[in-house]
């Protein structure tokens, strides 16, 4: 038995040490719990990772298909394809979601509309604003890089809903505060300015470095371009103001041209590789919930126009094909009542491989043809002669053959006839004040409002499919003309014959954010509706 | 049948016995207090012959020769079966019917209570209970059987998982099930997949339910399950124990003879809810059902796509040992065939147990290792519309033959060379042939485990005892699908080549634990306590390789080789560990007033780079009951009388990493950065909770009473919260919250009967919980439970409201007379352009009444179980009106309207577009989930042993027909309200395109050797 004792004296022992022991056994704990999977700021010190890294998801974000984790496409659907591909005419759906009421029919959903602003705050600015906290002082030719690609990307945004957090934003104090859309556009006329200086510096001191190389989806890390690139944008922002302030458009324009590294003139700042697939593809081609817009249809085959097989697939819709038609499209805003009636009308041939364009060379040249319209210095050619190089460039851009031909066109938009529904409610028919009414052909003899909406007419066209920049331009000008909604559900917030004018803010701002919200909905100089017309939308 | 007539014949001889006779005698006492029973039955076995016992107890009986056995019975005594030997003399013990009081009853961390003086609610199934009606997931079969545990299948087909909930859901975005475990130590009860959306999910290649950890094991294995509900009983898991415990204990090797346990079970199922569908309205364009003109179709009929299912489940244990030594072996095939075509589970489990002890038996030592292989192949989805066959099924045009698609579900494809998909529409994410995706997208899951462990216990005095425990649990999870070209390309990939996904997952769970037990008696106080330190380090480990939307090189190759660079790939790694330092002590005065004081602190490493990572989070519980019966003498007619109550604050697990927050990598090498805030004030859910019950007896133990009621509140609750715009971060977490659970839970035992060879016994239990949402966090007005996706079907939680509360699209009604609004235009109703509330998915109180009727050998076993109140949205419903081949369309058609709440809709088919398809108004389809099953029924007969004689082989044999979920005799909802989409927190109350339910019937066989 004593043996017996002893043994249980050691267990007791033991047992004590192990209580003991294992209370203070916790300080392998910091290891367990860092997620091996993830990556920390040691492990990205390598290439200028902890900089360049940031870079994909920036430039996927902006005409959006970054999976952050949840997929994509779904993103961009609702970002933008269900609001502004749609609105700028270029698409609709045949799908009738949420039984038809929705952005369509100007019942503007909440749940889709809020996605631009709470994704790309979540995910383009948290990211963007590391960048400037990590390269502000020791990396400027990176920091110059985000800079333009913040313009990109917000300026978008901010046309979208208006007021935008921009110059406050990251500032925890003062996280919430809301610039008024001027205060935002002379803020992204500043960085672009500055990005331009410090890239000028960089290169002029380092003519061979291309350290962004490893990153870049859209210049191949020639920071040449990315120079060009800025100009062009500083360009069609100074455009957009143009009619809200003249003088300062004029200012802008002409100094983004005087610009020694000159603006795009023949690449297109679009983004591919690295995991980029193109959103509209697979929306399109997969899923089926985006076709061809009826305006589209009018516009090109009025216009016998040879993009269009580069744009659109042809319809395999019996009716339409007995019918004689090759392409068509759907009018926004129809009576849909199921999802398969208009299913196989004209789909977008995108390919997953095709890049998400961002700005043609063609629309610098459209948006220089209106600068000489406005008598602006410094454009390098005549209104004609920049409009036509803009066709030019556009027809080359996609492969198409024939733009002389299609210049002296005397072609105007087809009638629109929606096969599908009964006692042409959805047509718009010959004569119809909704049909574009002005021709490729240049006519110097024209008044200068033929002549703008010759021009934007063709820059709608070149911008394909980039429907953001294109239904900014439709608010901003009024070009080209597009067929209003025939239902409308918006309950008197959205003018059928006006269009809608924006986006309502995010839910979640909000509620998040109140103080900001009131800010920014006075700012906006009317109610947080779709029918308010943003700053520079003036007629 | 071969089976039924030999035991008919088996029967025949056994009249042909009685020759010889002979006289047996003896007396029959109390066991309690070893008084004499006057008035008892005492019979021949099997037979009607047989005697009552005298006034001081004594019996004398005639019997024949061959008779193997007597019985013996009497009111509120356990009936006895003595066998017959040489001897002529038979003195027996009648042990009064136990109602659990005297009872040693296993609490948490396996520590033995006697059940006299547990301060809390606890309610044991016993494992003849689990294996009378079996179901493959053998937690199904506590169902009804404990009041206030809510168990609901997944509507998935064999193999599926099931949710367990006691006393209501706690937890907004935590764990809301019990922890499991087995012989004291956790068991993992992870699901791999469980559906996200109503639409489809996990990545788009349909909702995935990937089986749970309790439906691995053998119920021919298990003792018994104690359900400790409250947090006051489990308060000794502490972090783990907000949710309560199902603790299981497992079979062991018993002193004596060799026994040979051998049990067969085969049921059939067939479907029993299948939606009404019309034959009256033929095609029209697109594919829809709204033909105008009625006429006499003669259609397929969906319910003809499902088979038969059978399930046969055998299993033979051995178990043998001596005093020292005892082990049990037990080894169980389960084959199942589902009622979908290609659906089948097969399932080994080995058990082999061994218990030993040394040194004068001052030790013990006591091993098990379970094996399990289990293989299920193409699992149905549990709902939504990717990859579901039944939405094909049901949507397709009434009157239309769809025999071509189903013998040619695939055709040529010239251009291809190649077999392609063949439908009579164009196959897309929402809907493709269904023979196609049962043949041509066919998946396999295969599981392999190991639950092995080791206990020591080295009695060091008779008051003192150590015990240390060790168990390892490792689940090796294997998933493919294989989805062939021309599989819908938006789910299967644009390249149209089909689609791959393998996924390779592991997991560990390694536990220890010391133990050290002090009992003492001195005068009348008793203590005992528990002392002891525990540690639990789980590791998972997997990856997933989905060629998705990159597609395969060549069509139809499914190998990781094949895929595209664009694949997907997931990658999981995990570890987290918790220790735990915990004591438990009782003291007793009298044996009738008891103390217990329980504390618990436990140190996760989820709480590392928090305020709290040295000290941890420590959980106390206080118990106190009082045995009235024991202190002051009450009425005779009762029998016992017991109050308790009890206090404690226990935790829900945290997840990990969130107090470090790192970037992550998506695969194809893109970097996305960190945009959540860390969060180093995370602390871990805590619920407090309180408990006051109650015991009678009465009449000789004839009606026995618990009565328990219970409030819980959980607060600090986790929640994830959108940053403002500006902040930097995208989302930053909080704890807060308070969501409150009240209840009261009544067990009735009711055995009113017992009169010679008839012998009748009740249960009925009653439990009613009422949920509410206290509070949530300042900026938080409402918490999305799940995302909302285009259906109009949303989970939410809002302050006032309570869980389950489901939210969708409305009718726009007059806010002051609540009538609907009509469209002037269209004569339609309005839709409400915002969500509502709509329903609540949490049902009101559960009622079941469990009954035992036994006349001689035949036993009949029924369960009905109700469950009151609550609501469900039907999606299928929705979605089929939509198309227009329901019955319900047709007889509006028939009338010539819709109508509704006192409007006539003339507009018919407008009505349905309207109101149906997956984004309609969802009010209109709420159904009430009030039903009443008869959950089971089982009719067994105890083949008498004389049969098979004294000396033979077969020492038993029971034979059983049985019946689970065998009709509803009451049910609200077009289909079984109780089938849920989802196991875990979010799409409860919805069933899309759900797998119908079935119902049961078949046989078991058990005898023993």
């Amino acid at each position: 038995m004593k043996t017996m004792k002893t043994y249980s004296k050691i267990l007791s022992c033991l047992l004590i040490t192990g209580i003991l022991f294992f209370s203070a056994c916790t300080n392998k704990f910091e290891e367990y719990n860092i997620d091996e999977r993830g990556v920390t700021d040691k492990q990205i010190q390598s290439d200028y990772y902890f900089i360049g890294g940031f870079f994909p998801q920036m430039q996927q974000m902006i005409y959006c298909n970054f999976n952050w984790g949840w997929g994509n496409n779904w993103t961009y659907q609702i970002m933008q394809n269900l609001n502004a591909d749609i609105f700028s005419g270029y698409m609709m759906t045949p799908t009738a979601f949420a039984g038809n009421v929705n952005n369509t029919t100007y019942a503007l959903v909440d749940g889709w509309n809020g996605s631009a602003w709470d994704y790309t705050y979540a995910y383009f600015m948290t990211a963007e604003n590391q960048v400037e906290k990590i390269t502000k002082d020791d990396y400027p030719s990176f920091y110059a890089t985000a800079l333009i690609l913040k313009v990109a990307a917000m300026h978008r945004i901010s046309d979208l809903y208006g007021p935008i957090i921009y110059t406050h934003y990251g500032d925890s104090k003062t996280g919430g505060q809301f610039d008024s859309q001027k205060d935002a556009y002379y803020a992204f006329f500043e960085d672009l300015k500055t990005a331009v200086t410090l890239l000028d510096e960089f290169v002029k001191q380092n003519p061979e470095a291309k350290p962004f190389v490893k990153y870049d989806q859209l210049f191949e890390g020639d920071y040449t371009q990315w120079i060009k690139f800025a100009n062009s944008l500083r360009l069609r922002l100074a455009i957009r103001i143009s009619d809200v302030e003249p003088a300062k458009a004029k200012t802008e324009a002409e100094a983004a041209l005087a610009n020694s590294y000159g603006v795009l003139e023949t690449k297109v700042a679009q983004v591919s590789g690295k995991g980029y697939t193109n959103p509209v593809a697979a929306i399109s081609n997969s899923w089926g919930d985006i076709l061809m817009g009826a305006p589209m249809e009018s516009i090109l085959t009025g216009y016998n126009d040879p993009r269009i097989k580069k744009f659109f697939n042809e319809t395999a819709d019996p009716d339409a094909k007995s019918k004689g038609y090759a392409y068509k499209g759907i009018r926004q805003g129809i009576n849909l009542t199921d999802n398969v009636t208009y299913r196989s009308h004209s789909s977008i041939n995108l390919t997953a491989e095709s890049p998400g364009i961002l700005m043609t060379a063609a629309e610098v040249y459209f948006l220089r043809a209106e600068g000489a319209l406005k008598g602006w210095s410094g454009m390098g050619g005549t209104a004609k002669e920049l409009y036509e190089l803009g066709v030019n460039t556009s027809f080359e851009q996609w492969g198409a053959s024939g733009a002389a031909d299609y210049l002296t066109s005397s072609n105007v938009a087809a009638p629109y006839v929606d096969i599908k529904a009964a006692d042409g409610v959805n047509d718009v028919l010959k004569g119809s004040n909704y049909l574009n009414n002005v021709s490729p052909a240049w006519d110097e003899a024209t008044s200068d409002e033929q002549r703008l909406q010759k021009i934007i007419t063709q820059k709608w066209i070149a911008t394909f499919p980039e429907g953001m920049e294109a239904w900014s331009e439709f608010r901003r000008t009024g070009y080209p003309k597009l067929f209003p909604v025939v239902l409308n559900l918006s309950d008197g917030k959205i003018s059928t014959e006006g269009f809608v004018k924006r986006l309502n803010f995010s839910v979640t701002e909000k509620s998040s954010n109140e103080a900001g919200y009131n800010q920014a909905v006075e700012m906006l100089n009317g109610p947080d509706t779709g029918g308010t017309p943003l700053w520079w939308d003036i007629d | 049948m071969r089976i039924l007539i030999t035991f008919s014949l088996l029967l025949f001889c056994s009249t042909m016995m009685y020759a010889q006779q002979r006289s047996i005698s003896g007396s029959v006492t109390s066991a309690s207090d070893g008084s004499a029973l006057p008035g008892v039955t005492v019979v021949v076995s099997g037979t009607s012959q047989g005697t009552i016992t005298n006034s001081d107890g004594k019996y004398q009986i005639s019997i024949p020769e061959k008779a193997a056995s007597l019985t013996f019975s009497f009111v509120g005594m356990e009936k006895q079966t003595v066998s017959l030997g040489a001897s002529n003399t038979y003195n027996v013990e009648l042990a009064p019917i136990s109602f659990g009081v005297d009872e040693v009853v296993v609490t948490a961390l396996g520590v033995e209570k006697r059940s006299k003086g547990l301060t809390y609610s606890t309610q044991q199934v016993k494992g003849d209970e689990l294996t009378r009606t079996k179901d493959v997931n053998m937690i199904n079969s506590i169902a009804g059987k404990s009041a206030g545990v809510v168990i609901t299948k997944s509507s998935s087909g064999v193999g599926g998982s099931s949710k367990v909930i006691i006393r209501g859901n706690r937890s907004a975005s935590g764990n809301n099930q019990p922890l499991y475990v087995i012989d004291g130590i956790p068991m993992y009860n992870g699901s791999a997949a469980q559906p996200a959306t109503t639409i489809g999910g996990n990545n788009d290649a349909g909702s995935r339910d990937g089986g749970d950890g309790i439906g691995n094991l053998n119920p021919d294995d298990i003792e018994s399950i104690n359900i400790l509900k409250g947090a006051s009983a489990s308060a000794l898991y502490g972090s783990q124990a907000a949710n309560g415990v199902i603790v299981i204990t497992t079979k062991k090797g018993k002193a004596g003879k060799t026994t040979i346990d051998f049990n067969s079970s085969t049921t059939f199922e067939n479907v029993v809810s299948m939606p009404d569908f019309q034959n009256s309205y033929g095609m029209t364009s697109g594919g829809y059902s709204w033909d105008s003109v009625s006429g006499n179709l003669t259609g397929y009929n969906p319910k003809d796509f499902f088979n038969t299912g059978i399930n046969t489940i055998n299993s033979v244990s051995i178990s043998s040992g001596t005093d020292k030594n005892q082990t049990y072996f037990s080894y169980a095939n389960t084959s199942a065939k589902g009622i979908i075509d290609g659906n089948k589970l097969a399932k080994h489990n080995f058990n082999f147990r061994e218990t030993a002890k040394f040194f004068n038996d001052k030790v013990t030592l006591d091993g098990s290792v379970n094996l399990i292989n289990q293989k299920v192949n193409n699992r149905p989805t549990p709902g939504g519309y990717y990859n579901n066959p039944l939405v094909g099924l049901y949507r397709f045009p009434r009157g239309e033959d769809i025999s071509s698609y189903q013998n040619n579900f695939e055709v040529f494809n010239t251009g291809r060379n190649l077999m392609s998909q063949n439908w009579h529409k164009p196959a897309d994410t929402w809907e493709q042939n269904p023979w196609w995706l049962i043949n041509r997208t066919p998946s396999e899951d295969v599981r392999n485990r190991v639950i092995s462990s080791l206990t020591a216990k080295v009695q060091i005095s008779k008051e003192l005892s150590v015990q240390a425990r060790g168990s390892a649990d490792f689940t090796a999870d294997k998933y493919e699908q294989k989805m062939y070209a021309t599989t819908t390309p938006a789910i299967a990939g644009t390249n149209d080549n089909g689609r791959f996904l393998f996924s390779d997952n592991q997991i560990s769970l390694i536990y220890g634990d010391v133990l050290l037990s002090y009992s003492k008696e001195i005068n009348d106080i008793s203590i005992s306590a528990t002392a002891g330190a525990s540690i639990n380090d789980t590791k998972e480990q997997g990856l997933l390789l989905d060629s998705r939307d990159g597609g395969l090189e060549i069509a139809n190759v499914f190998s990781v080789g094949n895929m595209l660079a664009l694949g997907y790939l997931e990658e999981s790694k995990g570890h987290e560990q918790t220790q735990s330092v915990f004591g438990t002590a009782q003291i007793g005065f009298k044996d009738y007033l008891f103390l217990d004081v329980t504390g618990r602190n436990d140190w996760s490493s989820a709480l590392a780079y928090t305020n709290s990572m040295k000290k941890g989070f420590f959980y106390p519980a206080l118990g106190l009951t009082g045995v009235i019966s024991d202190m002051v003498q009450l009425p005779e007619i009762i029998e016992f009388a017991k109050v308790r109550a009890s206090y404690s604050s226990v935790g829900n697990s945290i997840p990990r990493y969130i107090s470090y927050p790192t970037h992550s990598m998506n695969a194809g090498g893109s970097l996305i950065f960190n945009s959540e805030a860390p969060f180093s004030d995370l602390k871990p859910e805590i619920s407090s909770s309180m408990e006051i019950g109650t015991e009678w007896r009465f009449l000789n133990n004839q009606v026995t009473f618990d009565f328990t009621y219970y409030k819980t509140n959980t607060k600090n609750q986790f929640f994830s919260l959108p940053a403002e715009a500006g902040s930097g971060y995208s989302f930053f977490y909080v704890n807060s919250g308070n969501i409150e659970n009240k209840g009261v839970e009544v067990v009735l035992g009711l055995h009113p009967m017992v009169k010679g060879d008839f012998q009748w016994k009740n249960y009925f239990n009653f439990a009613l919980n009422k949920n509410k949402i206290l509070e949530l966090h300042p900026d938080l007005t409402h918490f999305n439970v799940g995302g909302q996706t285009s259906s109009s079907y949303w989970m939410r939680l809002e302050e006032g409201g309570q869980f389950g509360d489901i939210y969708g699209i409305k009718f726009e009604r007059d806010s002051v007379s609540g009538d609907i609004q009509i469209d002037g235009a269209t004569g339609l109703p309005i839709k409400s352009s915002e969500f509502g509330k709509i329903a609540n998915a949490s049902p009101d109180f559960s009622l079941s009444w469990n009954g035992q009727l036994t006349y001689k050998d035949f036993t009949l076993n029924f369960l009905l179980d109700g469950r009151f109140g609550g609501d469900v949205v039907g999606m299928t419903q929705s979605d089929l009106d939509e198309w227009g081949v329901t019955q319900a369309t047709a007889d509006a058609r028939n009338k010539g309207y819709v109508e509704y709440e006192g409007h006539q809709f003339k507009d018919v088919k407008g009505f349905y577009d309207l109101v149906g398809g997956r984004d309609g108004i969802s009010e209109y389809y709420v159904y009430g989930a009030t039903n009443i099953r008869l959950r089971e029924l089982a009719l067994s007969y105890n083949i008498p042993s004389q049969i098979f004689g004294k000396s033979g082989v077969i020492k038993g044999a029971n034979f059983s027909l049985v019946g689970r979920n065998l009709f509803f005799l009451y049910n609200e909802a077009p289909y079984d309200p109780d089938a849920v989409l989802s196991t875990g927190n979010n799409l409860q109350g919805v069933d899309v395109f759900g797998m119908p339910t079935t119902r049961s019937l078949g046989f078991n066989i058990k005898i023993s050797f």
